[in-house]
């Protein structure tokens, strides 16, 4: 009971809400990811009592990470990477006049996986650390496999041009440093490239500067289209249709993020994979499928809590915001760990609530202003064009500060324009760039550590768990996609 | 020092896969029509590129002009691009884009944007 | 850059319960600014803003921390090099820009810089998990000797003084171990927490939550005389390993700078460093000071390069 007084007094709830406020419109911004969102408020942490520090903290990450599904719902620009899979129905919806129903199904999913996710967080860390620490290099390829598995589904009818994309996406990921030898590959000399190419730049580029480059050259949108102007929460019966696609991106989210570096992006996807395989429904996905929506939302909102498993239990940062949030702890003397649960349980017990309190903030944040931003996006087709660009140049610039990045946004923009015209499809190659540093890193680490032996992948037995769901998973999805049109 | 497969073992590798899946690809549609992309006009694919022009136009004139102005002046541009009838509406939008992008990203934010060196930055 | 405003009101909190400023010295700018291609909570980060905390009352002026992130440290570089050389701008330097200056063309290389001062080194430590039987760096050690080719070591990015590090001990043992690449420590500790490495290396700071907690067990320090805060772990040296870690912490600022400004900064870090506040602070995060002015620290800095230079090219990352 201590805990609650102490937890809800002074400071903390106009922290959670001020921080979850913060972190939607950072999260929201094209190209401003969490952690830098919450990178922004930690030097004014410094002052404050830990307790209050580490609420402010983790209510910008709840924030940011659902933040991102804003923009990605209404103009096809993903504000994080996490997001990049729902755009793929929730833009559809967008695009049928059925936006406010999609952002509302975004809202509603995002809070039952953070709740959800938070619930694991509290129960089951213990438990979930142990998962974490099974994995060996061998496990994270063959887990990186498994995520990349999905591109058989995503690649809208032609698996050929699906694999050229997803290699092209994993070629991109290459540029760089190499992750075991530290060679400088493509880099051309520039040390900008040197730490590798962001995936936010190239998700941007493809998915929204492609967009307004085709959407120039088509004609205005028509006046008596009836479009949503209000934010449409989802009904009753409707919640019912999308509780296996929650449930579904709840499971895939709590397993994706106790593994360190997976991340929201790829549970996201891997949910909207296995809610398109379970579902009733499945031939809406890609043409505007509530349920697209509903799952990568409740997936990566049940990331953003089980990301701090590894943090909390083994002080182990498993994303670029648990990082921030660790400097956040170490600023305050606090050491993230397993001792942390002995020194400082208040300290756990405040990043509790505090982000209960930032999901409830989130809720009560979105019925406000998801509205006004959909007002925003009605406006007349020339000026919204206009609008997007001029936010997504000057996002992308905010990052590092750097027009280089602007300029890797319009080759990528360019890119997807052509790969549009030559039915090539997208998705695959954002998989391959998000994925492609996991996959190649690990592959190449399980080799030196097997001294070259390829069996290694096969005689870990979570890489041999994983490799066996993936070939499963891959074959049912091809026979699906393909078998049948035969 | 370093593994068998080494820097380059896996770019190739990648680049052999896309090779031989394109080749797979050539041969298919020689040997029957490919289902089609997009098609669209030339006068789309023109207006596309001018709206490419202006995006780079803007990145090689903000460090000269300062952010407020290139970001104002760009925006006021792609919208009457796009079909915004000229007039008062569409400077008074471009100076609103400026106008936010300042307050929003340089004076919020913090974050250093090019001042603009006729402004002396 | 992230928000000069931010970065000042930050700086001057440490100054609101008004304490006078006993300014030791005239200082001639004010403020200074520190910038560092650290993001914010990050290393360089963390280091530079205690370390402003205490250098403020001493030179009387405040400072401002930026963080200019970009290039690997390119951006930064680039930017102090440019400055004006009167005092008023320093970079905090980690050897990342001389790795940076070998791996690709910055702008401006690691000797367009003119170093300052060196203040900490970072000693680096080889670890093991608590279940292993190996007890000591030479009980490893003897072990991978009697058995080549079949232990495994962890060790952070390819091209860091950790992975240099392990691969000279593989050298000095003839072990043949295989040394596995991670992205920093935090990766490889789950590597070592669950078997998968014999022995993982690492700086006090990443290890000392598993420390704590029971989980791993220090074997050895890489720094020329044991740490004052671990008085019974043996240097490498000790265990008849000649394998020394220097991962410094410094300043440099842009060419130039007048050498009344130079003994500046040597007088104030001394006193600060001297500081028992200070020293409380740097003593639990195990930093190591170690206090070279800018005539030590020129050559000090050639020399890293040098090394660093060799051995990156001995181990093929550059040709």
């Amino acid at each position: 009971m201590d805990h609650i007084a102490s937890a809800l007094g002074g400071w903390t709830v106009p922290a959670a809400f001020a921080g979850c406020l913060w972190g939607i419109f950072g999260g929201a911004l094209p190209g401003i990811s969490p952690s830098i969102a919450m990178a922004l408020l930690l030097p004014f942490t410094y002052g404050m009592e830990p307790v209050t520090a580490i609420v402010l903290l983790a209510s910008v990450y709840v924030g940011a990470e659902y933040g991102g599904s804003i923009p990605a719902i209404l103009i096809r620009t993903p504000g994080t990477n996490a997001s990049a899979a729902t755009t793929i129905d929730g833009y559809e919806m967008a695009r049928q006049g059925k936006a406010g129903e999609a952002l509302g199904i975004s809202l509603v999913s995002g809070l039952v996986g953070g709740l959800f996710g938070l619930a694991v967080l509290v129960l089951a860390t213990e438990p979930l650390a142990e998962v974490a620490l099974a994995f060996t290099p061998m496990a994270y390829f063959s887990l990186a496999i498994l995520g990349l598995s999905v591109i058989a589904s995503l690649s809208g009818g032609s698996l050929l041009k699906g694999v050229i994309a997803a290699c092209l996406g994993l070629l991109v990921a290459t540029i760089g440093s190499d992750p075991v030898s530290g060679v400088p590959r493509f880099t051309f000399g520039s040390p900008d490239l040197l730490g590798g190419v962001r995936p936010i730049l190239i998700m941007v580029g493809l998915f929204a500067v492609s967009e307004m480059l085709v959407q120039i050259g088509e004609p205005a949108w028509g006046k008596a289209e009836k479009r949503d102007t209000r934010l449409k929460l989802p009904s009753f019966g409707m919640q019912r249709r999308l509780f296996r696609a929650q449930a579904i991106g709840c499971g895939i989210g709590t397993f994706e993020g106790v593994t360190p570096g997976a991340g929201g992006t790829v549970a996201a996807f891997m949910a909207y994979n296995e809610a398109k395989r379970w579902s009733k429904q499945p031939e809406e996905f890609g043409k505007g499928s509530p349920e697209g929506v509903a799952a990568p939302e409740s997936a990566n909102n049940v990331v953003t809590a089980t990301a701090l498993v590894p943090l909390l239990s083994l002080g182990i940062p498993g994303s670029n915001s648990a990082a921030i949030l660790l400097g956040g702890f170490l600023i305050h003397g606090l050491q993230p760990g397993p001792m942390l649960f002995e020194k400082a349980p208040e300290v756990v017990a405040g990043l509790y609530w505090g982000l209960l309190l930032a999901n409830i903030a989130m809720l009560l944040l979105g019925l406000v202003i998801l509205t006004p931003a959909l007002w925003l996006v009605n406006r007349p087709k020339p000026y919204l064009i206009a609008a997007i660009l001029a936010l997504v140049l000057s996002g992308v610039f905010a990052i590092e500060q750097s027009f280089f990045d602007v300029g890797i946004v319009l080759t990528a923009g360019v890119v997807g324009y052509l790969l549009r015209l030559a039915g090539v499809p997208t998705l695959p190659l954002v998989l391959g760039v998000v994925l492609g540093f996991m996959v190649e890193s690990n592959y190449r680490r399980s080799l030196v550590i097997s001294f070259g032996d390829h069996w290694v992948f096969l005689q870990d037995p979570v890489s041999l768990i994983l490799l066996s769901l993936a070939a499963l998973l891959t074959a049912w999805s091809l026979w699906r996609e393909f078998g049948r049109k035969t | 020092m370093s593994d068998a497969v080494g820097a380059g073992g896996v770019p190739m590798a990648l680049a052999a896969v896309m090779a031989g899946a394109g080749a797979l690809l050539v041969l298919r549609s020689l040997l029957r029509a490919p289902p089609a992309g997009e098609s669209r006009s030339i006068a789309a694919h023109a207006k596309a590129a001018g709206l490419l022009a202006m995006m780079i136009a803007y990145v090689l004139a903000a460090p000269m002009l300062g952010y407020p102005l290139a970001i104002g002046l760009f925006a006021a541009a792609v919208a009457a691009y796009g079909g915004a009838r000229l007039g008062w509406r569409v400077a008074a939008f471009g100076a609103g884009v400026a106008a936010f992008g300042w307050l929003g990203f340089v004076k919020l934010l913090g974050v250093a944007f090019p001042v603009g060196t006729i402004f002396g930055g | 850059m992230i928000g000069r405003r931010l970065a000042l009101s930050a700086a001057l909190l440490p100054l609101l319960p008004t304490a006078p400023l006993r300014a030791q010295m005239r200082y001639p700018v004010n403020p200074v600014t520190l910038i560092t291609h650290s993001s914010p909570g990050g290393g360089s980060d963390v280091f530079l803003r205690e370390l402003i905390k205490h250098l403020q009352p001493v030179m009387g002026v405040s400072f401002a921390v930026e963080n200019v992130r970009g290039g690997s440290g390119a951006t930064a570089v680039a930017r102090v090099a440019r400055s004006a050389p009167n005092g008023g701008t320093f970079y905090a330097t980690t050897p990342t820009y001389i790795q940076t200056s070998y791996l690709s063309r910055p702008e401006v290389r690691w000797d367009g810089l003119d170093p300052m001062a060196i203040v900490f080194l970072d000693p680096e430590v080889i670890y093991t998990r608590s279940q292993s039987s190996f007890r000591t760096l030479k009980e490893a050690m003897d072990a991978a000797k009697a058995n080549p080719g079949r232990q495994r070591w962890g060790a952070a990015n390819p091209a860091s003084l950790e992975r240099i590090a392990m691969e000279r001990l593989n050298r000095l043992t003839g072990a043949r171990a295989a040394v596995v690449s991670h992205e920093g420590g935090a990766d490889l500790m789950v590597g070592v927490l669950n078997g998968t490495y014999d022995v993982g290396i690492g700086e006090i700071q990443e290890v000392k939550a598993q420390l704590e907690a029971g989980r791993i067990r220090l074997l050895g320090v890489l720094t020329e005389s044991r740490l004052p805060e671990f008085p019974d772990l043996p240097t490498a040296k000790e265990q008849g390993l000649d394998l020394v870690v220097t991962k410094f912490r410094g300043l440099a600022g842009p060419k130039g700078i007048p050498d009344d400004i130079a003994a500046m900064w040597e007088q104030a870090l001394r006193t600060v460093l001297a500081s028992p506040a200070y020293r409380d602070v740097y003593t639990k995060e195990a930093l190591v000071p170690v206090m070279l002015g800018r005539e030590q620290a020129r050559r000090f800095t050639a020399q890293a390069a040098e090394d660093i230079g060799a051995a990156l090219r001995e181990m093929g990352v550059i040709r």
